[in-house]
């Protein structure tokens, strides 16, 4: 096999099945007219070096090939600045879940202020390439068709999110679609397939949060209704016309969170704040902390519970009158 | 940084980009194949490199601008390009679209 075979051997590695004869038999005519023209310009044959300089200079298999792909690129300028939005949001969500239960050990004493620091830059860094990498090949799919996206990139001016009014009271795509994504990457956590950022609160030297057994009970319903939520924020994001179907979705969701609300009110203590041999006035502080920390979770849980409530009113409301506030078409 | 000759270089490309089509199609008004149109090209001032000339053959024909067939010629096989009928009308419109183009530049930047 002299040069020319194995170069073209490798550019029809490289290409579709269906083109791969047709193109190669083209690329030999081509190559074999540019060394037939070297040879006119020298007079003589060329030699082994000279013929690899002209094969060079035509361009490496794997760019050679690529000429004849059907998409050039792996993110098309269409849906590059969707893709770069996207990116922005996910490394705004890698920072806040890294950062908050590192915040919190921090303040528990279990982690000193260095420490704390590599853990974050570690912690970042690893969830934010995982969610760069995730989302880079959602964007690949759906460059090549492979995902289908429907409407969802058919947008309306009503969509968009209300920057300059703060009180705006319509959930938007834009809500929904980093509703999914932050409802997605819990049940992750909570279903163990990727590790929790609260592990790193448990264990630590000194005090350690420890969840009480309600959470071990709940662990099914809390799943379920994290399922039920993302389905919701799903219909919400695909069909957002679809009004009546999203307000039965969110009562659901919103009694679901009701009865979990009542069953973690009922259940009593939620985290205990364990100590790893504390005595004497350390022991008193873990106590105090233990009090701050039921009072606070109560007061949360108590306020979740008026959350769902009005939530619950106003799904119905929606779901027989089957139009939205006119807030939500002002947009 | 890019240099302000990176900076030509990159417009002078954009600007070539689409007139090369045109340039392609009006010379395949007489049928050629892939080496004797770059050169025809050429020897009217127009360079073309190769990496961009076949694959925007293999494009325009699958877009049924032209056609094209294989025959053998001093001993080889080649493949000769020719423009389609459709490939004739979509030239016609585009030579109009240039033509208007180029007044209204003459005027903007004479």
């Amino acid at each position: 096999m002299d040069l020319l075979d194995r170069y073209l051997a490798a550019v029809a590695a490289l290409l579709p099945r269906a083109q791969r004869e047709d193109i190669v038999a083209e690329l030999r005519d081509i190559l074999l007219n540019r060394l037939e023209e070297k040879e006119a310009e020298r007079g003589r044959p060329l030699e082994a070096s000279e013929r690899e300089a002209v094969l060079r200079a035509f361009g490496h298999p794997i760019a050679v090939a690529g000429r004849y792909g059907a998409s050039r690129t792996l993110i098309g300028p269409e849906l590059y600045p969707f893709y770069i939005f996207a990116v922005k949001g996910l490394l705004i969500l890698a920072a806040a879940v890294t950062a908050i239960p590192l915040v919190i050990s921090i303040l528990l004493g279990g982690e000193d202020a260095a420490r704390g620091l590599a853990h974050f830059l570690s912690g970042f860094l690893t969830t934010a390439m995982t969610l760069i990498g995730a989302a880079t090949m959602v964007a690949a799919g759906i460059e090549r068709g492979w995902i289908p996206v429907g409407d969802l990139l058919d947008w309306k001016v009503a969509d968009l999110p209300n920057l300059g009014r703060p009180a705006r009271k319509t959930k938007t795509r834009f809500e929904a679609a980093f509703e999914l994504g932050i409802l997605l990457l819990f049940i992750c956590w909570w279903t163990g397939l990727v590790a929790a950022p609260w592990a790193l609160i448990v264990g630590q030297q000194g005090v350690f949060l420890a969840a009480a057994p309600i959470w071990t009970t709940l662990h099914l319903p809390i799943l379920a209704l994290a399922v039920l939520q993302a389905m919701a924020s799903l219909v919400t994001l695909a069909r957002p016309d679809a009004i009546r179907v999203r307000a039965c979705l969110d009562i659901l969701a919103d009694l679901g969170g009701l009865a979990l609300i009542a069953a973690l009110w009922t259940a009593g203590r939620l985290f205990t704040v364990a100590p790893s041999g504390a005595a004497g006035s350390k022991a008193a502080d873990i106590a105090g902390l233990q009090a701050s920390l039921d009072l606070s979770f109560h007061l949360t849980v108590g306020v979740m519970a008026v959350v769902f409530l009005s939530k619950i009113a106003v799904a119905v409301w929606r779901l027989f009158r089957g139009v939205e506030r006119p807030a939500l078409v002002a947009g | 940084m890019p240099t302000d000759a990176d900076i030509f270089e990159t417009l002078r490309q954009e600007l070539r980009r689409g007139t090369l089509i045109l340039a392609v199609l009006a010379q395949l008004k007489v049928e050629r194949y892939g080496y004797s149109l770059r050169q025809a090209l050429a020897e009217v001032g127009l360079e073309i490199d190769e990496g961009a000339l076949y694959p925007m053959l293999r494009r325009l024909e699958s877009q049924g601008l032209l056609t094209s067939e294989w025959r053998e010629e001093d001993k080889r096989k080649k493949r000769f390009y020719r423009l389609s009928a459709e490939g004739e009308a979509v030239l016609v419109r585009l030579s109009d679209e240039w033509r208007a183009m180029n007044d209204t530049l003459q005027n903007l930047i004479r």
